[in-house]
């Protein structure tokens, strides 16, 4: 019996061995794959174009300041370490952290930059030699994850400050470099709180169990679970070095929440926290990081600054007691304030509409999980003021909208692109209203009919044939009546529902009228009308159906952005884009998005095109905008579509394009016309950026003339309403106005060789 | 020869050798912060771009080297009318993209084609409406044997500069290279005849 008893127990016991050496078997392997798959899953970093500085710069010295304060450079009475700027005047003392770009290394320097005239006058170096050009450090603008929500700026151990390094050991966990995942006499310590309080309430943690612990993600108090965690720290500390488990521990310790997204490591909370990286924390600074630990969330100095400061100061008097830092230091630190930057300020994904720009147009070229893990680092055009402008634009705009029109508020949305006209790079991207939550974007996703933005085609497909028609040809603004292949009758109407008779050709579109344009449309032939999208770069060619012509065709803002993009490039057309080049984790080049560009419509033609798109904002459509600019010479088109659903306005001057899209997401009337909406969010978003101006006379060949554009005909100074008219060589009327002294004279081949 | 023929061209365009190190020298020649346009059409060229016709016809054709005026009685004003443009990129571009032209220029050097092709798109951000940049570029990219793309900033910077003939003879001869390496003898030829035709108005 006793015998039975016995053999009993050991096959329980066996089992009970077998069955605990199965589950460490498959936790050991769980732990592995997780450890395994953090330290090498890099994902790749998305940098924002670096600001160029050099003699001539439209830039002040409080524009220059600001580029330094988003990218964490700090003002110090010295400028010595890398990261720091003082400014004085019109003088602005600079150490540069220095870059490795995708074509070269960009060197740390000690600077003076000396501003006057509007802009940067000259740039010195230390030694007194002149600096032609520099650029700062890029900022990270975002990276691209695998599925989970989380973000992480990942950083090697060697990259770490020993004394954050030191500090984190002093404060969590002191045996760290002796024991072997467990400090018994922690648990021990631990043990008698909780039976005194009765309960679970204490950690005694080491460093490799809060590993574990970030890495299930699970912050269950039972013994059961604590057991599984002593278990697994255990086996982490058979296979992995001390060295690793504290980098990996680095990189996963949770210190913050940022909305919707879990704050893990500390390269992404000392951006996210001081907004700059990691090596040029000060002592007060690692000594808060280092104190959130414990809580982030009961000492998060946004929320619970006194809190916070108490934590910080107790730290910094465990660095003092353990001579990490010198007495005087100590003091020094204690004194300062948080300094924890003002949220929606931070460094990454703030951009979230650029962000997932540009992970598209890596996802053409790149698998998922090269992105996600080989650590790229991704160069692209962003413009961190252009957006700034961009997103103001818009906000202000929509809140401004809504309350002169009573239309309720928050139910107006908008879109934004803004790119570069002579490089085709995607400047500035705003997905919605809410530009810094990652949601629907716009900009990409909203397919909406593009209305009158469509004109602009109608009208260069007429002045591509420069013996058919000019820009003063009359055409009739007269009724229309189009049997459709359906069965149906399509009988479009004005906007004013007036019939405005033989109007010049510019004239029909600087009004935007529509049964000119649809008439002239028929006139040049539909399929003339549908090749110009794909000669302006449209990937896809629309259907050349009569309704083309009023803008019965879905596109996104971006789309748009491609078509008046290559219009203001006179019509020299650069597919837009978003990256430059992409690096590899050793920081080799690994491939350059080089400038394209692509034969389009006649150089002539275009030019033509944007002096009647300049009447639209002088006497046209957008004339409300006038008042925005200091330059008249800039080219857009309002556009409307059926109802009021969408309100579009697209323009540029010679150097930046922006596409503006205002609508309700429910598609609903938005009660807007293309002037009431969108003009006024792209006239505040331009008159930011003081666009220049656009060449109205003298590109493509074009010869200014004097004309009366209602009779199509010559005019000299006799004439009242004349306009000085660009035509194609050979292509500009012959006969006088009645108006015109030439007139009287006759309008002979003698006369003519006079002039006026 | 070839390889002769484009250091020759790329030797033209950013200024010839002689000034290639000169630092702190050059007075702008645009008033800041305006970028230049080398166009000769939008104002300061302008005038003096249209004579060239005169010019071809009582150059000294025969007898002379390109770039030689015909000697004058010193008390005599300049009997030839001359084009007075920018005739390279020392000419027209500021300090900052003459920098990033000579790091291209010194990439370039080194076979490193894709970082010149960098340091010049740097340098057209700065000044995107410059024909000489345009047209560096243009050669970086022949000598990739992008032909096409060589073709295209050749044409971006003829419209540019439409009536320079010192940007309109490189941009030909760029075109005229790129069809000949297609092996499209017409065109090339084609090409030929107009830098041929541009290089006369030089003076």
């Amino acid at each position: 019996m006793r015998h039975r008893l016995l053999v009993a127990g050991l096959v329980v016991l066996c089992l009970a061995a077998s069955a605990l050496a199965l589950y460490t078997f498959r936790l050991d392997a769980e732990l592995r794959a997780r450890f395994d798959g953090v330290r090498w899953a890099l994902p790749a970093q998305i940098y924002a174009a670096p600001l160029e500085l050099y003699a001539g710069k439209r830039l002040g010295p409080q524009d220059v300041v600001h580029e330094l304060r988003r990218i964490g450079y700090r003002t110090r009475s010295t400028v010595e370490r890398p990261g720091t700027y003082s400014l004085r005047g019109d003088s602005l003392e600079l150490a540069s952290r220095g870059f490795q770009f995708w074509d070269g290394v960009e060197p740390a320097r000690r600077v003076t930059i000396g501003f006057g005239d509007g802009g940067i006058r000259g740039i010195q170096s230390q030694d007194g030699g002149t600096v032609p050009i520099m650029r700062l450090d890029p900022m990270l603008i975002g990276s691209i994850f695998p599925k989970h929500g989380e973000d992480r700026v990942l950083v090697r151990l060697e990259d770490v400050p020993p004394l954050l390094i030191q500090t984190l050991i002093a404060v969590e966990d002191g045996d760290f470099y002796s024991h072997y995942g467990i400090d018994w006499s922690g648990i021990a310590r631990a043990a008698w709180a909780n039976v005194q309080a009765g309960g679970v309430v204490q950690g005694g943690s080491t460093i490799t169990q809060q590993l574990i612990k970030n890495f299930f993600l699970s912050s269950e108090r039972t013994w059961v679970r604590k057991a599984k965690e002593a278990l697994m720290a255990i086996l982490l500390e058979i296979h992995y070095s001390k060295e690793e488990i504290l980098e990996a521990y680095l990189n996963e310790v949770y210190l913050g929440q940022d909305g919707p997204r879990a704050v893990h490591g500390v390269g992404l909370a000392s951006v996210f926290y001081f907004g700059k990286p990691l090596s040029e924390l000060l002592p007060e600074e690692i000594a808060l990081l280092i104190g959130i630990v414990k809580g982030p969330s009961y000492y998060n100095p946004r929320r619970n600054p006194e809190r916070a400061l108490a934590r910080r100061n107790l730290v910094i008097n465990r660095m003092e007691e353990d001579q990490l830092i010198a007495p005087e230091e100590a003091r020094q630190a204690a004194e300062a304030d948080l300094g924890v930057r003002a949220r929606g300020d931070r460094g990454t994904s703030q951009y979230p509409a650029y962000v997932d720009l540009v992970r598209r147009q890596l996802q053409a070229q790149y698998r998922e999980e090269d992105l996600t893990s080989e650590g790229l680092r991704i160069f692209t055009a962003f413009d961190p003021r252009v957006q700034a402008v961009a997103e103001q634009a818009i906000r202000e705009g929509l809140d401004a909208i809504e309350r002169g029109r009573d239309i309720e508020s928050g139910t107006l949305e908008s879109a934004a692109v803004v790119t570069s006209v002579e490089t085709g790079e995607i400047l500035a991207l705003v997905g919605g209203r809410q530009a810094g939550y990652a949601g629907f974007n716009r900009a990409l996703d909203a397919k909406r009919p593009i209305g009158s933005l469509a004109k602009p085609l109608v009208y260069l497909a007429a002045l591509s044939e420069p013996e058919r028609y000019r820009l003063t040809t009359l055409i009739p603004d007269a009724p229309v009546r189009l049997d459709m292949p359906n069965g149906s009758v399509w009988m479009p109407e004005n906007y004013d529902q007036e019939l405005h008779g033989d109007v010049p050709i510019f004239e029909a579109l600087s009004k935007s009228y529509n049964l000119a344009t649809v008439h002239l449309a028929l006139d040049v032939g539909m399929q003339d009308v549908a090749r110009q999208y794909v000669l302006l770069g449209d990937d896809t060619k629309p259907a050349p159906l009569p309704s083309l012509a009023l803008g019965a065709v879905e596109r996104s803002p971006l789309e748009v952005a491609q078509l008046y993009n290559s219009i203001g490039a006179g019509g020299f057309v650069t597919p837009l884009q978003a990256i430059r080049d992409v690096q590899d984790r050793e920081g080799q080049p690994l491939e350059r998005f080089a400038r394209k560009l692509r034969g389009g419509p006649d150089a002539g033609a275009v030019s033509l095109l944007q002096w009647a798109m300049n009447r639209v904002m002088i006497d046209g459509t957008a004339r409300s905008a006038a008042r925005y600019f200091r330059s008249s010479a800039l080219a857009g088109k309002t556009g409307t579509t059926d109802e009021l659903r969408d309100s579009w306005f697209a323009g540029f001057g010679s150097d930046v394009q922006a596409t503006v899209w205002v609508g309700r997401d429910d598609n609903k009337p938005a009660a807007l016309t293309g002037a009431s909406g969108a003009l006024q969010l792209w006239a505040r978003l331009m008159a930011s950026l003081d666009p220049r101006p656009v060449d109205l006379y003298g590109a493509g060949g074009a010869e200014p003339t004097w004309v009366v554009p209602a009779m199509d005909a010559l005019a000299d100074t006799e004439c009242q309403d004349r306009v000085l008219v660009p035509y194609l060589p050979g292509s500009a009327p012959v006969e006088w106005a009645p108006c015109a002294r030439q007139a009287e004279q006759g309008n002979g081949f003698w006369e003519r060789l006079f002039g006026s | 020869m070839k390889h002769f023929v484009t250091s020759l061209l790329l030797g033209l365009l950013l200024g010839g050798c002689g000034t290639l190190r000169q630092e702190g020298q050059r007075e702008p020649v645009w008033p800041y912060p305006e970028p230049p346009v080398v166009g000769d059409d939008s104002g300061a060229y302008g005038d003096r771009g249209r004579t060239r016709s005169s010019s071809r016809e009582t150059a000294p054709v025969e007898s002379r080297p390109w770039g030689e005026a015909e000697p004058l009685p010193p008390s005599e004003p300049e009997a030839i009318p001359s084009f007075s443009g920018p005739r390279n990129l020392r000419d027209v571009a500021g300090p900052a993209a003459i920098a990033l032209a000579d790091q291209a220029a010194a990439q370039r050097q080194q076979g490193d084609l894709q970082g010149a092709a960098a340091q010049l798109e740097r340098a057209l951000r700065i000044e995107p409406r410059n024909a000489f940049l345009w047209l560096l570029l243009g050669q970086i990219h022949l000598e990739q044997a992008d032909t096409d793309q060589a073709r295209q900033m050749a044409r971006r910077a003829r419209a540019l500069a439409s009536s320079n003939p010192y940007v309109l003879g490189p941009a030909w001869r760029i075109a005229e290279a790129a069809w000949r390496a297609e092996g499209n003898q017409a065109e090339a030829a084609e090409a030929a005849r107009a830098a041929e035709q541009a290089e006369l108005s030089q003076t």
